[in-house]
């Protein structure tokens, strides 16, 4: 536990979110994306986070582990005039759900704000531990 | 009756040094440790901030949290010279 430990554990939570944010972003960005069906679609992007271990020297907090793509069937999409159609007519799309996105998006938001709140609580606290006793 | 026999004077001796660095390691070299994290998280702040200027650094939180840990430590630091200046005043006024 480093002096200040709340500060350094809020702040990888701001890391986080905004990562989060960053990748919700590109997902929304993204909704409209197709692709031919012999390539890849563009997959919504998911960030992995895991705990930083608390000790004696270490704060604690989260860190992003990495930035995975969403798993599950593409998004087949019947349209015979789209110049990467296959000779089906299909293409792929992304398999971004707005719906979803916008709803992670508020909770990306929100945890931005309850990290910054946790920072600004912190110093506070810290703040009038040091006027204890001033005259 | 035994007259113990008149010891010779002894030579006059340099004192014995004071072990400076034996009295002192208690809270000065704890407060020196201190100063040196203190430093540590003001040149962290100022890296930080350098990184911010010519677009290496990604969150502006970052920054942020890095410069307010650094204000408090030296709050912190002022705080504690104050209480030992008090102190050393304080004593500074006794009557002897």
């Amino acid at each position: 536990m480093a002096l200040f430990g709340a500060l350094d554990a809020a702040s990888s939570g701001l890391t986080v979110s905004r990562v989060w944010l960053d990748a919700i972003s590109d997902n929304v960005a993204n909704v409209n994306t197709v692709r031919s069906p012999d390539q890849e679609p563009f997959r919504a992007r998911m960030v992995v986070v895991s705990a930083v271990s608390r000790g004696a020297t270490e704060t604690g907090g989260a860190h992003v582990d990495a930035i995975a793509n969403r798993p599950g069937d593409p998004n087949w999409i019947y349209d015979p005039t789209h110049p990467l159609a296959d000779e089906r007519g299909y293409v792929l799309g992304a398999n971004v759900d707005l719906g979803v996105e916008m709803t992670n998006m508020i909770i990306a938001n929100r945890s931005y704000q309850a990290n910054l709140r946790m920072i600004e609580v912190a110093t506070d606290t810290y703040r009038s531990a040091l006027q204890i006793g001033r005259r | 009756m035994v007259i113990p026999s008149v010891s010779a004077i002894r030579p006059v001796t340099a004192p014995t040094t004071i072990d400076k660095a034996g009295a002192a390691s208690g809270s000065t070299n704890t407060f020196v440790k201190g100063l040196e994290n203190v430093q540590a998280s003001l040149d962290n702040a100022d890296k930080l901030a350098g990184q911010l200027a010519n677009g290496q650094l990604t969150d502006v939180h970052t920054y942020m949290a890095a410069a307010t840990k650094a204000e408090l430590a030296v709050q912190m630091t002022v705080a504690i010279r104050d209480k030992a200046v008090e102190a050393y005043q304080e004593i500074m006024r006794m009557q002897v």
